[in-house]
């Protein structure tokens, strides 16, 4: 009696994949997708920002009343703009955190309110420096002047509350803070409608209000710092989240 | 023209201050990252 051997061939089960990166909070945010685009956002800001600042000291034509004091605006009014941009993310993802109360929307109100303190405070330092000229003193407590401190006030204590405590009953905390600081924009924007102020109201109508080379200015720095606030935006909610899996994997590790 | 120049410099060094920012965060993180993967690895 022979035995017949088979010729055994064992089949090698693939090795178990072992997630080397957890799933990003949003696709855009994995290495694949974030990378380049923030390679194209970096440049394309940085080019426009370039064309905006040629624009503003040299295609823009010099006011007459200020002179080049009125260059400010060119990128003071942008700060501004992604200031109530950063704030009206914060709102939108503050809402959704209390609503699902997943991690990415806590990451992404998180870093958007860093973003907004950071161009409100540009904001609050460039109007000094133009008022100084117009109106001849730095600082008058007006009703958009005093709205917009209010509002980097109520974001600087958003970030201070975050910077205590890491915690899901903070994070809820800051949510509430986010959504209730947001309510000031619309009164920032309305207060020169509203009340009697020094503030100039922005007009960029074809009849009257802003010379064309200054509104093509405007728009060209307007475009640039939004694609900045893009570029930074990318990178910091990408930090959040890495530091989030470094939290999570810590925590895992003591517990 | 003073106000401008200062105003301009402003910009350029709290928005570069704040890029730079999260440049060294990420930085610090990703390498509290690797060093977590080497510890867990076993590697030195």
């Amino acid at each position: 009696m022979s035995a017949t051997v088979l010729p055994l061939k064992i089949k090698e089960e693939p090795a178990a994949a072992v997630p080397v990166e957890p799933a990003p909070y949003w696709r855009v945010l994995g290495d694949r997708a974030a990378v380049p685009l923030m390679r194209v956002l970096a440049a394309a800001s940085l080019a426009v920002i370039a064309i905006a600042l040629y624009m503003a000291l040299f295609y823009a034509p010099r006011e007459a009343t200020m002179g080049d004091a009125q260059r400010i605006f060119y990128f003071h009014v942008p700060s501004a703009w992604i200031g109530f941009l950063a704030f009206g993310v914060v709102f939108v993802a503050s809402i959704m955190y209390l609503i699902k109360g997943e991690a990415r929307w806590d990451a992404l109100a998180l870093s958007s309110a860093e973003m907004g303190v950071v161009f409100t405070t540009l904001v609050l330092l460039t109007g000094p420096l133009w008022a100084k000229v117009a109106w001849g003193t730095y600082w008058t407590w007006d009703a958009r002047l005093t709205t917009t401190l209010i509002l980097w006030m109520i974001y600087v204590g958003y970030l201070r509350l975050r910077s205590v405590a890491d915690s899901r009953r903070m994070s809820r905390l800051a949510a509430i803070t986010g959504i209730i600081g947001f309510l000031n924009v619309p009164l920032i924007y309305l207060s020169v409608v509203w009340w009697r102020t020094m503030h100039p109201t922005l007009l960029v109508t074809n009849e009257g209000g802003l010379e064309p080379r200054m509104t093509q200015t405007l728009m060209v720095a307007l475009l640039s710092f939004t694609l900045l606030y893009g570029w930074f935006m990318l990178a910091r909610l990408r930090l959040e989240q890495r530091r989030n899996q470094l939290a999570a994997r810590l925590a895992a590790r003591e517990g | 023209m003073t106000n401008m120049i200062i105003a301009y410099v402003l910009i350029a060094v709290l928005l570069t201050a704040y890029g730079a920012s999260v440049y060294v965060r990420s930085r610090q993180t990703d390498a509290a990252l690797r060093a977590l993967d080497a510890d867990e690895d076993g590697r030195p």
